[in-house]
Order: C-alpha cells, then structure tokens, then sequence
C-alpha cells in the first residue's frame, strides 16, 4: 500500500486502460455523458415556456417529429418536460450525491481518526439514521418537510451517508498506526496533512465507488418520493411525477409512463455499470 | 448468548427512545398539525382551537412527546387524531394487508432466486447465467413504480386479464378466488424486484463457496459433482439467506410502501403516508417504532440464525 500518488491514484493511464477494457461500463459511461448533457443544454435551447405549453387540439398525440415522445393530457410537448424533468431529477441526485459524500466522508474520518469520544458520537448517528429504512425516512421527512427542490437535495444529503462513513472509518482505523503514517508523524506533519494526504488518497477507491452507487440510490430516491406527489410537485416536472400523471392515462397514452420510466431505468442501470467498471479498475481485489 | 441477546435489545430500546424523538419532533416542527386536517375545511377558527385544546396539541413538545411516551410504557399506542379510533386498531386492520403481499412475494422470491442463483454460479459465464447476470442487472436499476405500470399496462391494459385496484373487486360478495386475483400484480411487482436482487447474493456466495477448500477436498475424496454441490457448496451458499430474510422483517411496515400505493392496497404503507401528510404523530410514531423493532429483532435474529448454522462465529 502506497501512502500517496503511485500507481493508484485515480486517473492515472493503467487504471483508465483497465476501466476502457469493461464495455458495458464504457457504454454507461457514454450514456450518462450523452443524458447529461442533454438536460444541461437542453433547456438553455428550448424555450422554459415550452415545458407548459399547451395544445389542446393534440392531447394524447402519440410520438411524432413535432414531439418527439408524445403529448400529455394537456397536449404539453412529453420530450421538453422530460428533458427539463431530467435537468430537476438528475440535478437533485447529483448534487445531494455530492453532499452525501462530503458528510460520509468527513464522518468517517472524524470516527475513525480521532476516535474516542467522536467516534461514539457518530457512531450513535449512524446507528440512529439506520434504525429505519432509508425509503420510510425518506417519505417520512419529504411528507412534512416543504415541498422542494431543496428540500429532497437536504433529505437524501442528510440521511443517505452512514455506509460511506462506516467505510471510510475503517480505512482510517486500519490505516492510522501504519509505520508509514508514524513515520509521517516523526517528520513533523500536522494532522490535517496526515489525514488528506496520507490516508485519506488510499480511501479514494472505495469512496468513488460508494459514491456512484449513491447516486444510483438517489435517483431513484427522487423519482420514487416525486411519484409518490411528496417531492417535486408539478407543473415543474421531474421523471418520478411524470409517471403519476402518466399513470392516470396509460390506457389514453402508454407514450407518457414509458419514456420517463425508461429514463430513470436507463440512468440508473448506467451509474451502476460505472460502478461496477470504476470498482474493478480502482481496486481489483474489492470484492462485492 | 443470553447475555448477547439482552445487551442488543437493551441497545436496540434505548435507540427506538432516540428514534422517537426525532421523529416526533420532525413531525412537530412541520408546517401544520393534526387539527387542521382531522376537522372539516369549514370549520371557525375558534373550533380549531377547541379541537386543538381537546386533543392536547396546543400544549409544548415535551408535554405531548411525555404523553405518548407514557401510552407506550404501558403497552398502548393511544388513539389517531384523525381517526379518533385506537392506533392498535387501525393497525390490526391494515397489517393482513401488508403482510400477505410480503409474505407471497418473499416466498415466490426464495422459490425463484435460489435455484436461479446456484445455477448460474455453477454454470459461470455461460449462456444462462449472462442472461441471468442481464436481467439481475435491469431488474436491480428498475423503479419499483415503473415496473408495477409497465405490468398494469400489460396484464391489464392490453390483456384484460388481472385487476389493478385494491383487494377485492368493489360491489362483489368477497370471493378467494376474486381476491387471488387482485394479490396477483403486486405480488409479481414485488417477487421481480425482490428476485432481481437475491439471485444475485445467491451466485456470488454459491461463486464465493466452490472456491474454497473443502470443496476442492471434496472433489479430491472422489465425491461425484452433484454429491459436492448437494452436501457440501449448497447449505454453505445459502448463508447470506439468513441476513436478506433478516432484513425483510421491516420491510412488514415500509418495504411495499410504493406497490400498495400504485394499486390502491390497504396496507401499513400507505397508512404511514397518509398518516405523516396529515401529521397524525400517534400513528406515524407507532409505526415508526414498529418499523425501527422490526430492524432491530431482524438484525438480531440474522446474527443468531447465522450462529446457529456456523457455530464458529463469535457473537459479540
């Protein structure tokens, strides 16, 4: 084990070539790069009032070259809302993915570094947040919490990063009384340097790869708690109240349930093939 | 072991306490309260307050929180503040429910994903376990609510053949047959997803098994393949079993929250949605603390049953 940079660090060309060998996880990797960037510059190019623009004259329309996935029960163009819809969806995951993270990863280091004291603390919360499943918190606190974006990005931040903590604790515990990080310490390095230079660059395998599949979590955290009319409310769309309102109309309309629901099902399949490719690159002996 | 099982049922207890202030207090601190949903829309201020008064909800956190807590030592979950029926009740009524969908699904789900797993872990790499490795793949990235509308649109939009509203056809005399019926796509939505998931654990411990030792020992005695796979990989394979059954037994409150509420099924899942919209603390916190035992016993029984079947692991 490398104490820092070596052949492991993350972006380095051999662990690019081991990822390049996994097909299926090169091709989530090109999916998502295709669907994000659809929903990013997708709605700076379409015009925001097209998302609730309605045309009475061709509601229930089936997918054609004007709309490109149909026309909802109010005639609005499907394929606009859901690529506004992927905007507000895949924002929220990726974003509270990052929180998730930073929480997960900080806890981690506070517990398994510092220990004692600390490491009881969070410990209890993790036990706490774990005491329920993640769906039922996550219901219970998007039914009271206001309805919002930000409100589902707080939620899922603040409850999804117990196992990252658990993990990164582990590596710290395992890791703090090497002769290497000693060594570190004799020469004089702070505790701060110590941790992000020294343990916290063998950790980053794990955590990338936690990281994805937190992802995939939220996705579809997110349209479960917006189908369920307690997260994104419409007429703003999202991919999860897209099916709600689809759902009413699938003998009108299969179109609507569809695409939406293959969005999600696609975007979620691809962080997990990128998970999978970026777990047996990073770290080939990480087992699942 | 007596002494294990007290001292995580005592930790478990003090964490269900923790639990239900928490989850109390983010019911108290959210926008409204019980009384402005349990009354009709056209009541006065003034019978607001009254109901509000009468129900002790104009008292402070602590006091109400107290309340509860005091119902609860003696066993009792109070009453439902918009019901204005007893929580244990309302509970009784909706747990068949719940518990017959889990329990179907979980038992269609070991029937399919045990032997789907042994097989494509003995098979690696062939035809049927890339497959296998396929539709585990889109089964576990599969929205449980996608999946139920893509089978509503099937089974019952083009075929005609399964109902997809609620536990028995509305204005019938109730009938098995007619509620078979109507257990039928929930069911499938769950065993699928469920499916999905398990045979996957299944393989990579069956995978994990025929790489150790005493298999390779036991192919060495001579033991024909089957007597190996049969007396020796299977029981130690189905390990992981314990801990998925384990972690099902809270799925009794939450784990069916989505498919009950897409086929309008009267279970504990959509009584905790409607009960914590409503902000009806009673019922959201029995079902709460239900849900948070249920982790706790579930987690419990998988370190015993895991002792039990391996009696070298240290419980500690």
């Amino acid at each position: 084990m490398v104490a820092s940079g070596g052949e492991r660090r993350v972006g380095s060309p051999s662990i690019w070539r081991r990822f390049a060998r996994n097909r299926l996880a090169v091709a989530g990797l090109l999916i998502l790069t295709v669907l994000a960037l659809v929903v990013t510059i997708g709605p700076l190019v379409i015009p925001a009032d097209k998302v609730t623009a309605q045309v009475r004259t061709a509601t229930f329309a089936p997918p054609s070259r004007d709309a490109w996935f149909g026309r909802d029960e109010f005639g609005r163009d499907a394929f606009v809302r859901a690529v506004f819809g992927g905007r507000i969806s895949l924002g929220i995951s990726f974003v509270a993915a990052i929180m998730t993270t930073i929480i997960g990863v900080l806890m981690g280091i506070v517990s398994g570094y510092a220990g004692g004291a600390a490491d009881a603390i969070v410990d209890r919360f993790v036990e706490l947040i774990l005491t329920l499943p993640f769906l039922l918190l996550l219901i219970l606190a998007a039914a009271v919490a206001p309805p919002s974006a930000t409100s589902i990005v707080l939620i899922l931040g603040l409850f999804g990063w117990p196992v990252l903590a658990r993990l990164v604790r582990g590596e710290f515990v395992a890791l703090k009384h090497r002769d290497f990080i000693e060594a570190a310490r004799a020469c004089g390095a702070s505790d701060a340097r110590i941790v992000f230079v020294h343990i916290l660059p063998n950790a980053v395998a794990p955590i990338v790869v936690t990281a994805t599949l937190i992802l995939a979590t939220n996705l579809i955290a997110e349209a479960t708690i917006s189908f369920l009319g307690l997260g994104i409310h419409p007429p703003t769309p999202s991919w999860g109240n897209m099916l709600t309102e689809a759902q009413r109309y699938l003998i009108q309309s299969p179109f609507l349930a569809v695409f939406p629901g293959m969005l999600i099902l696609v975007t979620v399949l691809c962080v997990n093939l990128l998970g999978d490719g970026l777990r047996d690159a990073l770290d080939p002996r990480q087992k699942r | 072991m007596v002494g294990f099982i007290v001292r995580r049922l005592a930790q478990g207890a003090v964490l269900l306490a923790l639990l239900s202030i928490v989850v109390f207090l983010m019911v108290y601190l959210a926008p409204g309260d019980a009384a402005d949903f349990a009354i009709n829309q056209r009541a006065t201020e003034q019978e607001v307050q009254r109901f509000r008064h009468e129900m002790g909800l104009d008292l402070p956190w602590y006091r109400q929180y107290m309340h509860l807590a005091g119902n609860w030592a003696r066993l009792r979950f109070g009453n439902s503040i918009i019901q204005r029926k007893p929580v244990a009740t309302i509970i009784k009524q909706q747990l068949p429910r719940t518990a017959e969908i889990l329990a179907l699904s979980i038992l269609f789900s070991l029937l399919l994903a045990i032997p789907i797993g042994i097989i494509s872990a003995i098979r690696q790499y062939s035809l049927i376990d890339n497959v296998v490795t396929v539709l585990s793949f889109v089964g576990i990235a599969f929205p449980s609510f996608f999946l139920a509308l893509m089978l509503i649109l099937l089974f019952a939009v083009r075929l005609h053949w399964l109902p997809t509203q609620g536990a028995q056809t509305i204005g019938q005399s109730a009938s098995i047959a007619d509620h078979l019926k109507h257990l039928v796509l929930p069911v499938l939505t769950l065993t699928l997803i469920r499916t999905a998931g398990w045979s996957r654990y299944i393989r990579s411990s069956m995978l994990e098994v025929l790489r150790q030792d005493y298999i390779r020992t036991a192919h060495a005695k001579g033991l024909t393949a089957r007597a190996v796979l049969a007396r020796h990989a299977f029981r130690n394979a189905l390990m992981p079993l314990i801990t998925l059954l384990g972690l099902s037994l809270p799925d009794l409150v939450a784990g069916a929250i989505v498919t009950e509420q897409i086929f309008s099924w009267n279970g504990l899942g959509q009584l905790i949605v409607t009960s914590a919209g409503k902000r009806d603390t009673p019922v959201v916190l029995a079902l709460t603390l239900m849900s948070g035992g249920a982790i706790i016993i579930g987690n419990l029984l998988a370190d015993i049953g895991y002792r039990v079947v391996d009696p070298r692991i240290q419980l500690s």
